[in-house]
């Protein structure tokens, strides 16, 4: 049950984290626009900063358990995290700090502020969104291959190489590309009847085709630099040999690609509303599916390539690295109902909040 | 004791600071939900519209502070993981209950909170106040969780106190008889551990902090048991057997034993100070609460003389007399009797070089007849003596507060006075001073533990410590955060005058 748990909430997490980065960035620049004489758009920019501004702390709640779900099951690994990344992991706490009291100020200073300073408001609350994952990805990076690891005078990171890590740097600007296909693909979703809609649709068509580009790169990546993590995730398409095989998720995330391509193309061409949704709702799937693909293609290790690290430190860290060996303590029935009991019905009511909040 | 002569001053002060603005908040999410809800309870009963007004605005107030609070909560927990990562996972690896069912209550509160706010005309009335509750069971249930790992680290379950010549404090632990065959008890007795009895496979014992605390701290540097104290009481045949294995392991097998036996899901909820260290902290949340609605209504009515600001006043001001009696006579009280009887070392530094009679009326409240003079305390085990000042400051400041209460009570409801003056707006400053120095006794009396008799300052900090620059960085950042939060409420609640909701 741990594994779905930790995928659960990392699952929900990033698909409102997604939302939230496209969110962060369509809204101040649509009402920007809208001001130079198009109402509507103010009115939709406003409509989607209501619905932002009721939900975007669950995103971040859903952070916080995947987080502390890790620290549970994993503290060794907690430990040794926050022994060696306070930098990358530093950026992006006080980025999100940022970004909350921008939304808090963009969302209660509309018509209060002046527009330009409105706008400044919205510049932090979507840079601060864009730049929030730069810390984790570069976390991620480290998992895939711990570049910029130095044990020498004692165990720390390099953040300088660590940044450089060729993993690092082709999956940060595919994620945030992500985010995009899949807020563009909702919003024209959403906004079907409207002409917009259409405007939406070809925004992530790009953008879309960008992340796949981008993907591709990063599959490349991890072929030369965590080998093992390739073979689970993309091995059956190379006849290479998986440990713990997850080809499954690819070809699913693949599948969802494809839909969005022909769903959207459907969608320009006879502007039914039901194409679009189709392309939401696998926009949704596949970034999802994408995301726990990239997070559990290297189990049970919990960094995919550790043949950079001397034997004697490897062998040290052989515990809490590896994730089919959690915490004892964790390991009740009894723990597993606890935590079914309360996300169930918390996660029913969020369903119902966002209804509440959508319906008006 | 200087409090800066312990080790890590800088990323100390840095977790205060991160903590202290986190704290500043979230006391709002404790209070203002309830100050809220009674309003609309009272508005349903009485169709009074004013109510009604009262309830929306103390509601637009904690829904704007919410999120940033729940930021910096974010911030705060990370800062543990960076600053103090071996704390935290010896915390997620024995204790890790609490904080894992924290993450329920932190859902509790971002669903029924919003739904609170956005709900008042979409839900029925009565499904609305439910929601309202539910609200205010999320903030008080997450902070129970909170403190009861706080509370572990302050007196944790199964600590045992007495002479220091005699090697106390002492940790209640069960070790496996495995790990008992392979020790020379005789030495281990010697030493100070005693034998309590036995539990199954395994011997209760009761050992000395000196030794539990070096036992951590060799387990989180990574040593091996030959490169450890452990090596000094093992036997002949276990040396051969053991050299090679980490102390973390053994550490894990004695207190995954333990913990079993206390009770995985309760160890942090049987500390001795659990209870009334929760109903003070959430205590404080309601009188910080209180005050801050009484002077902003009073303040409303003093500028714009409207009428719903001069109920939400009188609202106030009740509410902050019943909550600082309740503090100070009741949690409070209970928390000073659990600081003497639990935390005799921080209760000798708060009374030391105090006169005569204070320290006999201390004792009289705490009810107890002798304590440890500060001076009797060996070196290794005492707390700064800062916290003597903090503490009178303290309560001073609150007897104050207190009398401010009843001062504004009177003049209200008994000479039928509407007193009010912009120099109110200080009192909830005030609240919150004396809220950080109940917190800073608590905390910085805790020195030189981070865990009480298990875990000291510089095992649990991190091995990469940030340069002090980016400590006061940081420190900077987070201030204009909350000043900028502040700004924000009085542009967009305060300024907007009416209530938009």
């Amino acid at each position: 049950m741990i594994l779905e748990f930790l995928a659960l909430t990392f699952g929900l997490h990033i698909l409102l984290v997604n939302l939230a980065i496209g969110l962060s960035t369509v809204i101040p620049l649509m009402k920007r626009a809208g001001e130079r004489g198009n109402k509507e758009l103010i009115l939709i920019a406003r409509k989607l900063m209501k619905f932002y501004a009721a939900t975007y702390g669950l995103g971040g709640v859903l952070g916080t358990a995947f987080t502390v779900f890790l620290l549970s099951f994993y503290p060794g690994f907690i430990g040794l995290a926050g022994n060696i990344a306070f930098v990358p992991f530093a950026l992006s706490i006080l980025l999100i700090c940022l970004h909350f009291i921008s939304i808090v100020i963009y969302w209660y200073g509309w018509d209060k502020l002046s527009p330009e300073t409105h706008f400044l408001a919205g510049v932090a609350m979507m840079t601060s969104a864009i730049l929030i994952p730069l810390g984790f990805r570069a976390i991620f990076g480290f998992l895939n291959a711990p570049v910029g690891l130095e044990l020498q005078p004692k165990i720390h990171l390099d953040t300088l190489k660590a940044l450089s890590n060729p993993t690092f740097l082709t999956l940060y600007p595919k994620s945030i590309f992500a985010s995009y296909t899949l807020t563009f693909f909702l919003l024209s979703a959403v906004f079907a009847k409207k002409e917009i809609s259409l405007k939406f649709a070809k925004y992530g068509l790009v953008t879309l085709s960008i992340t796949a580009l981008l993907g591709i790169a990063y599959a490349e990546t991890l072929r030369t630099i965590a080998p093992y993590k390739f073979a689970n995730a993309l091995g059956f398409l190379f006849g290479i040999q998986a440990k713990y095989n997850v080809g499954w998720l690819f070809a699913l995330k693949m599948l969802f690609v494809t839909i969005q391509f022909v769903a959207i193309a459907y969608f320009l061409k006879s502007k039914r509303a039901i194409f679009a949704e189709i392309a939401g709702v696998s926009a949704s799937i596949s970034v999802v599916a994408g995301e726990l693909l990239n997070a559990f293609s290297q189990y049970p290790m919990l960094i995919a390539n550790v043949s950079g690290i001397p034997a004697n430190v490897a062998t040290q860290l052989e515990n809490i690295l590896n994730m089919a060996k959690p915490n004892p303590l964790t390991t009740m029935n009894s723990l597993y109902a606890i935590t079914l009991a309360f996300l169930v019905p918390l996660l029913a009511c969020f369903a119902f909040l966002v209804y509440m909040i959508a319906k008006d | 004791m200087n409090w800066a002569s312990y080790p890590a001053f800088g990323d100390r002060v840095l977790s205060m600071i991160g903590i202290e603005v986190h704290w500043i908040i979230l006391q709002y999410i404790l209070g203002l939900p309830l100050l809220a809800v009674i309003a609309e309870i009272i508005w349903l009963k009485t169709r009074d519209e004013r109510w009604l007004k009262v309830a929306k605005t103390i509601a637009k107030g904690f829904i704007m502070v919410f999120a940033v609070g729940a930021a910096m909560g974010t911030a705060a927990e990370f800062g543990l993981v960076l600053l103090w990562p071996n704390l935290t996972e010896i915390a997620g690896k024995y204790i890790y209950f609490p904080l894992y069912a924290e993450i329920f209550a932190f859902m509790m509160e971002v669903v029924f909170i919003y739904m609170y706010y956005y709900g008042w005309e979409k839900l029925p009335e009565k499904a609305h106040v439910v929601v309202g509750l539910l609200a205010l069971t999320g903030a008080w249930f997450s902070a129970t969780m909170i403190v009861s790992v706080n509370c572990y680290m302050q007196a944790p379950t199964g600590i045992l106190l007495g002479s220091y010549a005699k090697g106390y404090p002492k940790l209640t632990l069960y070790v496996p008889s495995t790990i008992v065959s392979a020790l020379n008890v005789t030495t281990l007795q010697l030493a100070g551990m005693d034998v309590l009895g036995k539990a199954g496979n395994s011997v209760i014992v009761a050992m000395p902090s000196k030794i539990v605390k070096v036992i951590v701290a060799d387990a989180v540097a990574g040593k091996t048991v030959s490169h450890s104290v452990l090596w000094k009481v093992l036997t002949p045949a276990a040396k051969t057997k053991l050299a090679n294995v980490t102390v973390m392991a053994i550490l894990d097998a004695i207190m995954f034993d333990t913990v079993r036996h206390i009770g995985v899901y309760t160890v942090t909820f049987k500390s001795p100070v659990f209870a009334p260290s929760v109903l003070h902290a959430v205590g404080s949340g309601i009188v910080v609460s209180a005050f801050t609605v009484m002077a902003f209504f009073a303040y409303s009515f003093y500028k714009r003389g409207s009428e719903h600001a001069k109920l939400g006043y009188k609202y106030g001001a009740v509410f902050s007399l019943i909550s600082i009696v309740y503090q100070g006579f009741v949690s409070g009280h209970e928390m000073g009797v659990a600081v003497a009887e639990w935390n005799r070392e921080k209760f000798a530094a708060i009374l030391h070089g105090s006169p005569p009679f204070v320290e006999k009326m201390e004792l009289a409240l705490a009810g107890v007849k002798n304590i440890v003079s500060y001076n009797q305390i060996p070196l290794w085990l005492r707390p700064p003596t800062i916290i003597h000042y903090f503490y009178y400051t303290k309560v001073t400041l609150a007897v104050l507060l207190g009398l401010s209460a009843l001062v504004i009570v009177y003049m209200l409801f008994v000479k039928k006075k509407e007193f009010c003056s912009p120099y109110m707006l200080i009192l909830p400053v005030i609240a919150q001073l004396v809220s950080f120095l109940g917190w800073a006794v608590r905390e910085v009396g805790r020195k030189p533990w981070t865990i009480y008799g298990i875990m000291d300052v510089k095992t649990a900090h991190t091995i990469n410590p940030p340069p002090l620059w980016v400590d006061f960085l940081v420190e900077a950042y987070f201030i204009g955060l909350l000043i900028l939060l502040c700004y924000a409420v009085y542009r967009f609640l305060w300024k907007a005058g009416e209530v938009k909701a």
